[in-house]
């Protein structure tokens, strides 16, 4: 998990955590960049010859199962959803290399189970923005929400006080869960509504 | 020895933290961020795709 990007697993002092962290910030952002080069493509194939629409008429069917599944649905989605980082890893990698590869392995979203149906709607209309300048801004802006789940696990230096203290931060019931889930359907299909329009204009 | 870590966990850094990842705090924010571009009307798409970033990323610390 990206919370073992942590002094009290690695063993290693603040300062150089510090810098795990801005490599697994890296981590995060190269991969979504792997993520958004592979939809980029597809999305140029498709509208080599056909309209800017058309991309919203293939993707919306995948973000809507995936808000559907949000909200509780039993639907099957494109994707793993029982998998998570390899923690083979931390055995045979050194810890800023760990911090890097679980930055991209994140940062790509659809290998993991960790993926709401904002996720899938960031990645696919990430290439109706228009500028790759921004579209570098904007998977900074996630690799540095991805990255508050690493600064906010920071517990001491003792793996027994690390353990402790985020089952203290991550003990919450399962109506909180469920409502993080409603708003992300939420957010994700006010977004696709909004792009959409912005789209079709 | 054992090392008594209760009173750390209620501790002002603590309380922080644990904030700064409870559902409740990602849920108000992807509602203030969406009212607020909703009713600024913003009709571009870097916008909009910037708050599915930013509550994407953030709510990827609770598995859904």
């Amino acid at each position: 998990m990206a919370t073992t990007v942590n002094p009290a697993v690695s063993g290693v002092g603040y300062r150089r955590w510090s810098f795990h962290v801005v490599l697994y910030a890296a981590g995060v952002a190269a991969g979504a960049l792997v993520s958004y080069a592979a939809v980029y493509a597809a999305y140029a194939a498709l509208t080599y010859r056909l309209p800017q629409w058309t991309w919203l008429a293939v993707a919306l069917p995948f973000v809507a199962l995936v808000v559907l599944r949000d909200l509780g649905a039993r639907v099957r989605v494109p994707y793993p959803e029982r998998t998570q980082v390899p923690e083979w890893l931390r055995h045979v990698l050194p810890p800023g290399l760990v911090a890097v590869a679980y930055g991209a392995h994140l940062g790509i979203g659809f290998l993991t189970r960790f993926t709401y149906s904002t996720h899938l709607a960031f990645v696919v209309a990430l290439p109706l923005v228009g500028s790759h300048a921004t579209v570098a801004g904007l998977v900074v802006l996630f690799a540095l929400a991805k990255t508050i789940v690493v600064v906010t696990s920071l517990g001491g230096r003792s793996y027994r006080e690390f353990e402790q203290r985020i089952l203290a931060r991550h003990r919450t019931g399962t109506a909180k869960q469920t409502l993080l889930r409603f708003a992300n359907a939420a957010v994700a299909t006010a977004s696709a509504a909004a792009v959409a329009v912005a789209i079709l204009g | 020895m054992a090392v008594d870590v209760q009173p750390a966990l209620t501790s002002p850094a603590d309380r922080l933290l644990r904030l700064a990842v409870d559902p409740i705090t990602i849920v108000a924010f992807a509602a203030v961020g969406s009212a607020a571009l909703a009713a600024g009307q913003v009709g571009q798409v870097a916008p909009w795709v910037a708050l599915l970033a930013l509550v994407a990323g953030w709510s990827s610390a609770w598995s859904p």
